[in-house]
């Protein structure tokens, strides 16, 4: 694990929200490597400040936003120190892009599909010449496995489907050869025969473009389908990070494990699932200290005084929790 | 015994255009779909985005009007039903949305809400309607504390539970969940699951369950109905299902569950459909799955396949298992 395979470092990451009602503390010391050609998954449930993550490395936060500490460092730079033209002119969609949820929010709804991409092709690749911007185009999105990309490029957004739509815009992404994409929920909103297509070519363009990966999902069992380490947060804390089977066969912090319990299961039979009683924390009104506490049956004194901190509990598989840093069991 | 059965239900919805609103064609969201849901019985339609499934709960509530068919509720065909009839299948027939916050009244108190349908079927005083509402709050796991508060005051799954109050009030005989934890986060979904599985037990209710989640589907239903373009193309109880699905279509929808546990993903097998569902406006002929179906046989672009028996209580519609 020599650092210089490290392609993106995140050191102590702080990140709030200024709303009317209050500061919500989206992310609290968040610190993590991405290493090259690695698929690390952020999962959470909702405000577990998931997202966010993905948005401050692309620094494109909402102006309501503030990164009150941390570093994001990139091939050396820290990016929080870029300012937004070097951000936007040689980082953001050209060497770390991002899909979303929504494909539409990739497109604007007044251009073709086949516009966008040569606009991107142009501004970050510095092609000129008309004709090889077309050929580029057009192998991007067959390279995306879109059917007809003649047709496809002279598409409105409005005029494909679902599926289609996000294979164009994973295009959009990977056509300026990017070294890092981020991926937050890009199957959500698709049915899950169009997920397993999306996963698949997600799958298999991370060995073609030799991509490092960071997909955010609140779903198990696409973390489990995509990634080789997963990083759990809650309510924008860090709580469990380690390879994807050590974290989802052998979990150690209590809210991984029973949220692994909640899941109800379509490829085996399940008794009675068990659930976490309460609700998610309020993130206006956080708890002082661990914010799982109050729904945690193991909380004692040092959890609701103050966060826990990642410790190495194995080799490459780190846990915040106050009960086990005592050396409570496992 | 049979509580709802619904027999060759269709909804075709006219595509007008032009000035006069000419019809030019229709959308056959629901083609031809039969089934039925026992006493106590939990079933569930799954299918993807436009295979027609909440048209069919919609039909079920009475929302639409079926084109063509009958559905059948305790002996009698509710798409013909007036007045006093109507009323009481009203009563006996509730309904749980997606969004909570979409199907409550920002501007009523929690209790009011659980309250108002009490009045309406009951002949309650405002007090007596007040206080069973209180009780039922109490029963789905919300604290009397809350009844004055507003929807917006809540979190996902306390709204969803004072969804689920509001239609218990009335002692329902069947309630129609359309996708009811499909916006609740997963530790939350757990608590409202095993709520829904303890009051059809206490009460003996029957539901119909609409959903695209399939481990939802598996650990909640008694039987299980697949739909694909309109049609139902498997129906069985749920483990014969889960665990020997016969349908290409079936085979290839758990296919594509991602599953949490890496050691079960070694064993699965993946079946691929190329392609996405085409518009149920021109369905393909035949069987509406031949152009993606891995299993493709001449007569699938013919003939439409019949739903045939092919164990207890499991039908397909599928020309692999009629018999030669």
């Amino acid at each position: 694990m020599s650092s210089g395979n490290v392609i993106l470092n995140i050191k102590d990451l702080n990140v709030n929200y200024f709303t009317l009602e209050g500061v919500v503390k989206a992310v609290r010391g968040l610190s993590f490597t991405l290493r090259k050609g690695e698929s690390l998954c952020i999962v959470g449930e909702s405000g577990s400040g998931k997202s966010t993550v993905g948005l401050t490395i692309i620094r494109a936060l909402p102006s309501n936003a503030v990164i009150t500490g941390g570093e994001v460092v990139f091939n050396g730079v820290d990016l929080l120190s870029l300012s937004e033209e070097e951000m936007s002119n040689k980082i953001r969609g050209k060497e770390i892009s991002m899909i979303f949820q929504d494909p539409a929010a990739t497109f604007n709804p007044l251009f073709t599909i086949g516009q966008t991409l040569s606009d991107v092709v142009k501004h970050h690749l510095g092609i000129k010449e008309k004709d090889k911007v077309r050929e580029h185009v057009l192998s991007m999105l067959s390279t995306v496995g879109l059917p007809d990309p003649e047709r496809v490029a002279r598409s409105y957004p409005h005029e494909l489907s679902g599926g289609m739509l996000q294979r164009a815009a994973i295009a959009v992404a990977l056509s300026t050869n990017p070294k890092v994409l981020i991926a937050d929920e890009p199957t959500t909103m698709l049915d899950v025969t169009l997920q397993a297509q999306i996963l698949d070519l997600l799958r298999k363009l991370k060995e073609e473009f030799n991509l490092s990966m960071i997909f955010i999902t609140h779903n198990l069992g696409v973390a489990a389908e995509v990634c080789d380490r997963i990083l759990v947060m809650y309510a924008g804390v860090p709580f469990e990070e380690g390879a994807c089977e050590e974290v989802l066969l052998r979990p150690i912090h209590p809210y991984t494990k029973k949220l692994l319990e909640c899941v109800p299961r379509a490829h085996r039979r399940v008794g009675r699932l068990r659930y976490i009683p309460g609700m998610l924390p309020d993130p206006k009104n956080l708890p002082r200290g661990c914010p799982f506490a109050p729904r945690c049956e193991r909380a004692a004194e040092p959890c609701n005084e103050r966060l826990p901190k990642m410790v190495e509990v194995k080799p490459g598989h780190r846990v915040a929790c106050h009960i086990l840093a005592s050396g409570g069991e496992h | 015994m049979t509580l709802l059965n619904v027999v060759n239900l269709k909804k075709y919805f006219p595509i007008r255009k032009g000035l006069f609103g000419r019809i030019v064609g229709y959308v056959k969201a629901v083609d031809n779909v039969s089934f039925s849901i026992s006493e106590n019985e939990v079933f569930s339609l799954v299918g993807e985005s436009g295979s027609g499934k909440t048209t069919v709960a919609r039909c079920i509530l009475k929302l639409y009007d079926p084109t063509d068919g009958k559905i059948i509720f305790e002996g009698k065909d509710i798409t013909r039903l007036k007045g006093k009839d109507l009323k009481d299948y009203r009563r006996k027939v509730q309904a749980v949305f997606q969004n909570p916050f979409l199907s409550l009244n920002p501007r009523m108190r929690i209790a009011d809400i659980v309250a108002e349908p009490l009045l309406a079927h009951m002949k309650m005083s405002r007090n007596e309607a007040r206080k069973t509402a209180i009780d039922v709050l109490e029963r789905v796991g919300l604290s009397a504390s809350l009844a004055r508060r507003f929807p917006s005051d809540l979190s996902g799954g306390q709204a969803q539970r004072v969804a689920i109050a509001r239609a218990l009030a009335l002692k329902p005989k069947l309630i129609v969940l359309d996708e009811p934890t499909s916006a609740l986060d997963v530790s939350v979904q757990a608590q409202i699951l095993n709520l829904l599985e303890d009051l059809s037990r206490e009460y003996k209710l029957s539901y119909l369950l609409i959903s695209h989640d399939l481990s939802v589907v598996r650990y909640i239903s008694d039987r299980v109905g697949v739909m694909y373009l309109g049609n139902i193309v498997e129906d069985a109880p749920t483990e014969v299902l889960f665990e020997s699905p016969l349908h290409p279509y079936t085979q290839a929808l758990l296919s594509a569950v991602p599953e949490p546990d890496p050691s079960l993903k070694k064993l699965r097998k993946r079946i691929m459909l190329p392609g996405e569902p085409p518009s149920s406006i021109n369905p393909p002929k035949g069987c509406r799955l031949h152009p993606r179906c891995p299993r493709v046989m001449d007569v699938c672009s013919r003939e439409e396949p019949p739903l045939i028996e092919v164990g207890e209580a499991h039908k397909v519609k599928c020309w692999l298992y009629a018999k030669k």
